[in-house]
């Protein structure tokens, strides 16, 4: 039976299933705003995670990884969260192998990447979960598995696990270019986002700025402007 | 109904003894609504050793007679691996079967102990793109002293499997108690018989259902004896949510 694409995607994923929302422009201005970063250093490595969980930073890496790859940059979405694995549930994607099963067998790390579901756009899922993932992301293998994917690609991006609860993206940070902190209106805690922040800034990761996610949109000249050419529902 | 595991195969292990004993207990599934088993071997527990070739013999031995016997059920192969160091290896190396071709794999725990390697052995089989199932996990003592060791396996996505016995009080109170509070942390999504013989341990998967519907009501019942062995059998994940006991008013008005 053919697979259609557009069914097994999450809908979330709006830059490509709502390409003119509002949400959809907000996150190619977020690829914009990481391209004029680029100027003070490159950044081929970029790791999203939030504070704690339920910020939305797995949609956020889904989306990012969306509107780079359709800027025509060869693109990589690494699902290293190995605490609540989501990438394969938002893009439909199996995970019977994929980071941790290319972490124990490093040379053969391009059998685990899958396409995505648009030109220029490649997954890695989380693959099998580990009894010990922080032990796994912050091995010697994992840094040079780093390296060997931003060799083979413009950009990869990482979802990470939340940084206040584990140690996992903590560690990770040290084999990235840059941290993207995804907080969520109206339900992360100012307090708990901060201390995210700290942990990333302790260990002098270089934090590229916060992504403010699920605004509830409500000045209608700033809706109408983005929403410029569709029809309001 | 589908039976995840059962011993039905003549003279391999402590299943029955011979081809008429497995026309028998094979009967009893059906009589009781059973039509599909899948149906094990102690593959490696120390008492019976069943080899691929042993396995494979006793399974065509079983579908030539219940076919002849005209018994209408399907027989899945699989065999029971008793959990080992090196079990990934010995997988890849073809010594072991799993579940058809459903991509699910039954472990059982060593009943005294849960080895220090039991969580590293299980992750190197899921590297062989394999999804554990685990067997009867409340009949493990270890995991009954630990019950944060059912909380690692649930976050590794091990799916596990209850014997219905152990339901109804067969292995004790304590393996009881086990089996209910694995239920309810989510590790158990599923029963099976695991039936060995018409008497004993017999293959009547029915006697579990109104056991379960009282205590989770009629969804979960559905899910652990239907919905999830199927999802097994078609290859897919399951999702391993926890399962809440339903309040006695509840359960009275429910009447």
């Amino acid at each position: 039976m053919p697979l259609d694409l557009t069914q097994m995607l999450d809908p979330k994923l709006v830059v490509l299933t709502a390409p003119r929302s509002v949400a959809a422009e907000q996150y190619r201005a977020l690829r914009t705003n990481l391209e004029f970063m680029s100027v003070g250093g490159a950044l081929e490595r970029i790791m999203i995670t939030s504070a704690t969980p339920g910020a939305g930073k797995s949609l956020t890496a889904g989306n990012l990884a969306l509107a780079l790859a359709q800027a025509s940059k060869n693109t990589l979405l690494v699902d290293a969260d190995l605490r609540r694995p989501m990438i394969h549930h938002l893009f439909g994607n199996a995970n019977l192998s994929g980071l941790t099963t290319a972490l124990t067998r490093p040379d053969e790390w391009e059998k685990y990447v899958q396409r995505g579901p648009i030109a220029n756009l490649s997954i890695m899922t989380s693959g099998p979960i580990p009894p010990n993932p922080s032990e796994l992301l912050s091995s010697v293998t994992m840094i040079s598995l780093a390296g060997q994917l931003s060799q083979t690609y413009d950009i990869v991006v990482f979802d990470t696990p939340p940084v206040v609860s584990f140690t996992d993206a903590v560690a990770l940070s040290q084999t990235m270019d840059g941290v993207l902190l995804v907080v969520r209106a109206g339900h992360t805690s100012r307090k708990s986002d901060i201390k995210g922040k700290e942990r990333l800034s302790q260990v002098n990761a270089r934090v590229l700025g916060v992504v403010l996610n699920d605004v509830q949109m409500q000045d209608e000249a700033y809706s109408y402007y983005y929403g410029y050419g569709e029809k309001k529902s | 109904m589908i039976d995840l595991h059962a011993h039905v195969l003549p003279g391999v292990d402590d299943g029955p003894k011979t081809l008429e004993d497995t026309l028998a207990v094979v009967r009893q599934a059906t009589t009781d609504g059973t039509t599909i088993i899948v149906s094990v071997a102690h593959a490696n527990d120390g008492h019976f050793d069943v080899s691929r070739a042993q396995y494979e013999k006793a399974f065509s031995a079983a579908s030539t007679a219940l076919a002849a016997a005209s018994i209408g059920v399907k027989l899945i192969p699989a065999m029971e691996v008793r959990l080992g160091p090196r079990l990934a290896q010995d997988f890849a190396e073809g010594k072991f079967l799993a579940i058809g071709n459903t991509g699910y794999f039954c472990v059982e725990l060593p009943p005294n102990d849960f080895p220090a390697y039991t969580l590293d052995a299980l992750f190197e089989l899921s590297l062989e793109k394999l999804r554990i199932l685990l067997i009867h996990p409340e009949r493990n003592r270890g995991l009954r002293k630990r019950p944060e060791l059912a909380d690692r396996l649930l976050r590794m996505e091990v799916l596990g499997v209850a014997s219905g016995g152990s339901l109804l009080g067969q292995f004790g109170p304590e393996v009881e108690a086990a089996a209910w509070q694995l239920i309810e942390m989510g590790l158990i999504q599923a029963v099976a018989s695991d039936g060995h013989s018409v008497s004993k341990r017999p293959l009547r998967l029915s006697a579990y259902e109104p056991v379960i519907a009282r205590r989770y009501g009629e969804a979960v019942s559905e899910a652990m004896l239907h919905t999830t062995p199927q999802q097994v059998l078609e290859g897919l994940p399951v999702e391993l949510a926890p399962h809440e006991r339903i309040g006695w008013r509840r359960f009275f008005a429910g009447r």
